[in-house]
């Protein structure tokens, strides 16, 4: 059975907790500190130097005042590396807690709580508008831009011209014309039903024509044209 | 889009036999468009005359048989062109009426022609339409044809079609 690569496993580096800041924290205190017990000896030295006499103090104190410098040194550069740890490990934390702060506030009922009519009474929109220069945002639209990019051919196209045209010519003269019909249609009628009556006819006149087609073609096509 | 027909009654008889009112009426139409076309021609034609011919202008006053039979020939070629063709005359595009044959097909134009002779020349027969189970005249026994109800003609149902350009700027 083949056996499927396994892929490197990644360990992120972790970002720097609590526990971090505190060691830091602790570090830098120590090197100050040690930074501090320095200067102190610093001094000393420098103290004996002026008391002493040359002659007793030079050899000794040298030795001392080199060591002390040394470790100065050391400790100045210790100092900077761990104020730089430690200012890493405070920014970590604080971003840590400001998170768990704002995942524990409840965004909608704080929302409820600002009175909003209140705050939107104090604007004032007037002022706000008088402050705005129309003419200036106006001025600086570019209208024969806006012109150019609408395809008037492609409206005109997609408009059924031919029909707004024709519904708006014969829908009065359509609407009037079928008012005088319905008054014959219904002469018709009335007077086929007054002939049945006097003549006694039992059934219903049979006005159906089948197969006729109200919206079928009209216009007889000529034998040639077929 | 085609042409909406409001009162629901109306509608439903669209394709139905017409009743006699609206025949008759569509009929005094045509037989009035061609009274008016036969005086434009008497006044044109005795116009012409006496520009050419004549030395004062007058209103001729034909005799009348002359007078009727242009009316009858001029009512006779109307009809039977509507009849032949859409099956509408003037008249009857006017009342919303077609001619048909019994099968709904269109009219010949020898039937078309026949039936226009016969309504002219005896126009009196539209009255078996009052009595006629089904609306029939003499003209429409004889002839074999049918009046509808048909409002709306076919231009109206049939929408403008355009060429179909191709998409601007495309």
């Amino acid at each position: 059975m083949p056996i499927a690569p396994v892929p490197p496993v990644v360990v992120p580096p972790a970002a720097p907790g609590v526990f971090d800041l505190v060691a830091r924290g602790a570090r830098v205190g120590v090197d100050a500190a040690g930074l501090l017990a320095a200067e102190v000896a610093d001094a000393t030295v420098r103290i004996a130097r002026a008391v002493l006499p040359p002659a007793v103090t030079t050899g000794p104190l040298e030795f001392v005042g080199d060591a002390v410098e040394r470790r100065r040194t050391e400790a100045r550069r210790r100092e900077a590396a761990n104020a730089d740890a430690t200012a890493d490990a405070v920014q970590a934390v604080v971003r840590r807690v400001v998170e768990l702060v704002i995942d524990q506030i409840d965004m909608s009922a704080l929302v409820r709580r600002i009175p909003i009519d209140e705050v939107v009474d104090q604007i004032d929109i007037d002022a706000i508008a008088e402050r705005i220069d129309v003419d200036a945002v106006v001025a600086r639209v570019d209208i024969d831009a806006i012109v150019a990019r609408i395809d008037v051919a492609g409206i005109v196209a997609s408009m059924d011209l031919g029909a707004i045209v024709r519904d708006s010519t014969t829908g009065l003269a359509g609407e009037t014309l079928d008012g005088v019909r319905v008054q014959l249609m219904g002469l018709d009628l009335l007077l086929a039903r007054l002939v049945d009556r006097i003549t006694f006819r039992r059934t219903p006149r049979d006005t159906a024509v089948p197969g006729y087609d109200v919206a079928g073609p009209e216009i007889r096509t000529p034998r040639g044209l077929r | 889009m085609s042409r909406f027909i409001r009162n629901p009654r109306a509608q439903a008889l669209q394709g139905h036999r017409a009743g006699i009112v609206s025949r008759a009426l569509a009929f005094a139409a045509d037989l009035g468009i061609a009274f008016v076309l036969a005086t434009g021609l008497f006044a044109g034609v005795s116009l012409l005359w006496d520009l050419f011919f004549s030395d004062d202008l007058g209103v001729p006053r034909p005799a009348g048989g002359v007078s009727a039979t242009v009316i009858f020939v001029i009512l006779v070629l109307t009809l039977g062109l509507g009849w032949g063709s859409t099956g509408r005359s003037i008249g009857k595009q006017l009342v919303g009426l077609r001619v048909v044959r019994a099968d709904a097909a269109p009219l010949e134009p020898g039937q078309a022609y026949l039936r226009a002779i016969l309504c002219a020349l005896v126009p009196i027969g539209l009255l078996l339409a009052l009595f006629d189970r089904r609306n029939r005249s003499v003209q429409d026994v004889l002839c074999k044809t049918v009046v509808v109800y048909d409002w709306v003609p076919e231009v109206a149902h049939v929408p403008v079609s355009r060429p179909q350009s191709g998409q601007p700027g495309a």
